[in-house]
Order: C-alpha cells, then structure tokens, then sequence
C-alpha cells in the first residue's frame, strides 16, 4: 500500500461521527447542570457494559485471589513447619533456602550473620544429641563444618581488610565456642574441636594483619605476646589477648 | 452565565465531533466514546465557568480528551470491553452492500492498527489527517518544534503502515 493509499483510508476515519441525538442530549445536560442526574441515562450502555466487564474480570480475579491464597497458604505452612527442621531432615532445605533469601536483606560481607548461622547449627546439633536422633547427626555436623568454614572465610576477608574488625564479632565467636563446650558435655561429641580450629584459623589471620599493620610499641608487644601464645596453642587466651588489645 | 453557556455552547458545536472521533479511535466501542466525551465537555464547561479566557479551546479540550482517555485505560486496567454495535454512524453514500462492507471492515483495521501504534504517533496522525491540523498548530499543540512533528507523522504513517500490511484491500 502506497502512502497515498493510506492517506486516503485514514481520511474515510473522518467520517466517523457521533449520533445527533447523544450529541444534543449530552450537550443539554452539560449546559442545564444537571449532567450528574442525567449522566446514568446517558451512558445506559456504558454503564451495563462496564458492568458486565467489572463482573467477568471479578470472576477472573475470584479464582486467581482463590487460587493465590491457597498457595501462599501452603507456602507459609511448609517454611513455617521448616523452621522446626534440623538437619538430616526432608524441610530442613527448606529452612536453609529461608535462611538464604534473608540473607538477600542483610550485608553480604557480614560474617556476624554467617556466624549466627553456625550458631543456629550448633543449636541444631543440640536438638539432635537431646532428642537423641543419632541418624541425623552425621548430616547436623557436616552443616555445622560447613558453615563455621563460611563464617571464618567472610571473617578472614574482613580481618584483612580492618583488624580491629574482628571486635565486632566477638560475640559470635565466643558464644560457638560456648555452645560447643555445652555440647561436647551432654553428648561427648567432638564439635569443641572444630570450635578450637576456628580459634587458631582467626588468631593467625589477625597476626598476619597486624604484622603489615603500622603498630605503636605497646601493640608490638602485646603483638609478640600474642605470638607466644599461638606457638603454644592456647588459641582461645591468644584470641582474647587481641580483643583486649583491639 | 447566559453569555458563559452561549460561548460554550459555541465551542461545544464546533468539537464536539472531532472530540468524539478523536476519543473513538482509541478507545474500543462507541459506548465508551460517548461515555468519555461526555466527561471532556463536562470538565471543559467547568474549566470555562471558572476561566472563560481560554485561548486555545481545541487544545484546551484535546489535552482532557488526551488524559481522560489514558485515565479510561488506567481505571480500567486495560481491560478492553468490544462493542457489539462496533461503529458509530458513518454516512455512507454507497449502495454496494458489498462496498459498504468493505468500508466497514477497512475503518476497523485501520482503527485496530492505529490502536497498535504510539499514542503521540496516534494523536499527530489523527490530528493533521483526520482533523485537518496543519503542522506547525499541532507543533503548537504538542510543544514540539514543527520540524520533530514532520518526522514524527512521517514515522507515525510507516508503523501504521506496518501495522496494515497483508490486512486491507488495496483502493
């Protein structure tokens, strides 16, 4: 079709004109003020086919709000009965996704999380040794391992970055120590141990830092001290040593 | 108020038309045109009773229309509602029933089409084609130099273009 040709159609859309009588009616009413009384007789027509479209988009909407509903309710049912979950059991992914996506709202670089993490682990690992469900303590400690090993590397990075950042995760640190030596108590389990790794990983990564850090003489010798201790591996005194110094 | 409601009456006479055609060509049946019109000519009237120094009456009511149909679509959530009584009179001089069917079906298609193209695309080519606007008063319109609304007509008839072709029977 050539411009012209299209020229031409449009110009047939010229044509288009409304009725006399809505144009008087409308016009009328408009000039009388008394549009809003007369409007509904107006617009009889627009009004049912709204009407009819209004309730055919209401059904539409009915099963989608119906159908919306249904699964957010069962959504929230299973996280919620996946918060209960411990490891080794079938929503305990489920739980983890959730613990994930809340991730997704906090600082990536914030090891204190991951550490929270290794705590919820740990009193996982409670629950487990308590309710005696031995069959899941293979799979609660393989996630407590794995993710002390997370936890430490986001600290580690962040220790290089700032050395006096390892303060800010003392708590975190401690209280998995705490909960493990609980732990070995009740269930004479191990989990100590990788606690005392995370110690010596921590104190030697803090020594690396503050060694290419500019120290005033008493952090130099608090610095050898340090040092001293970790030749004799008393991690957990050599990790207090920093945090009084930090 | 007598002399408000004869000017008005004057401006009404004079659009009421083009306001319609306008309306009618973006929207999908002659119910919701009249339906929208209505409401344009209403809030013009009073817009007039408060400032009757309206200097630009057609712009003035094309810029409600304007709004009042991108209102329509947002209310509405872009439910389209299609008419059974599809078209609003067109005379039609023809006695071809043949004929007058294809004119029928040629307006549809080319009212879909525009449908399918830009809104400002829309408005300029309904303006200067259909309503006899020449460029620099839609430039005026529009607040656009003249020389953007060529390329804009001249961009807006190629998409139509597109949008019509293999769909209509060639004069």
């Amino acid at each position: 079709m050539t411009e012209k040709q299209l020229i031409e159609k449009l110009n047939k859309l010229s044509d288009i004109r409304p009725s006399q009588e809505w144009v008087a009616l409308t016009k009328q009413n408009i000039l009388s003020n008394n549009f809003e009384n007369n409007f509904a007789k107006v617009s009889v027509l627009s009004k049912v086919s709204e009407f009819f479209n209004i309730l055919n988009s209401f059904k539409l909407q009915t099963k989608l709000a119906y159908s919306f509903a249904v699964m957010m309710v069962a959504v929230f049912g299973v996280v919620g009965l996946a918060q209960n979950a411990v490891p080794g059991d079938t929503l305990f992914s489920v739980r983890r996704v959730t613990e994930k996506v809340q991730t997704a709202f906090t600082d990536n670089e914030s090891s204190k999380y991951n550490f929270n993490t290794a705590n919820k682990r740990l009193e996982d690992l409670a629950v487990i040794v308590k309710g005696n469900k031995s069959e899941n303590m293979a799979f609660a400690m393989t996630e407590f391992q794995a993710s002390i090993a997370e936890a430490t590397e986001k600290l580690i990075s962040a220790v290089k970055k700032d050395p006096k950042s390892i303060k800010n995760f003392a708590y975190q640190v401690k209280m998995i120590n705490d909960n493990a030596v609980l732990l070995d108590k009740i269930g004479g389990s191990n989990i100590q141990e990788a606690s005392g790794v995370l110690y010596k990983t921590i104190v030697e990564e803090e020594i690396k830092a503050l060694e290419n850090s500019s120290l005033t003489k008493e952090q130099e010798i608090s610095l050898t001290e340090i040092k001293e201790l970790f030749k004799e591996e008393k991690y957990l005194e050599a990790f207090e040593k920093i945090l009084t110094n930090n | 108020m007598e002399d408000k409601k004869a000017q008005f009456s004057s401006i009404y006479d004079q659009y009421i038309e083009k306001i319609y055609r306008f309306v009618y060509l973006k929207v999908s049946s002659k119910e919701t045109a009249e339906d929208i019109t209505s409401k344009v000519f209403l809030k013009g009237w009073e817009s007039y009773i408060k400032q009757s120094d309206i200097i630009n009456p057609k712009a003035f009511l094309y810029r409600i229309a304007s709004n009042a149909v991108v209102d329509h679509y947002r209310d509405k959530g872009k439910v389209k509602f299609v008419s059974d009584e599809t078209f609003p009179k067109i005379p039609d001089n023809r006695t071809n029933i043949h004929q007058s069917a294809i004119l029928s079906s040629d307006v549809q298609l080319i009212k879909s089409a525009l449908q399918n193209i830009k809104a400002d695309y829309q408005d300029i080519i309904i303006w200067h084609y259909l309503d006899g606007m020449d460029v620099p008063e839609i430039a005026m319109l529009v607040d656009k130099p003249a020389g953007t609304v060529r390329v804009m007509l001249h961009r807006g008839l190629k998409y139509l273009k597109d949008e019509l072709k293999g769909k209509i029977e060639e004069a």
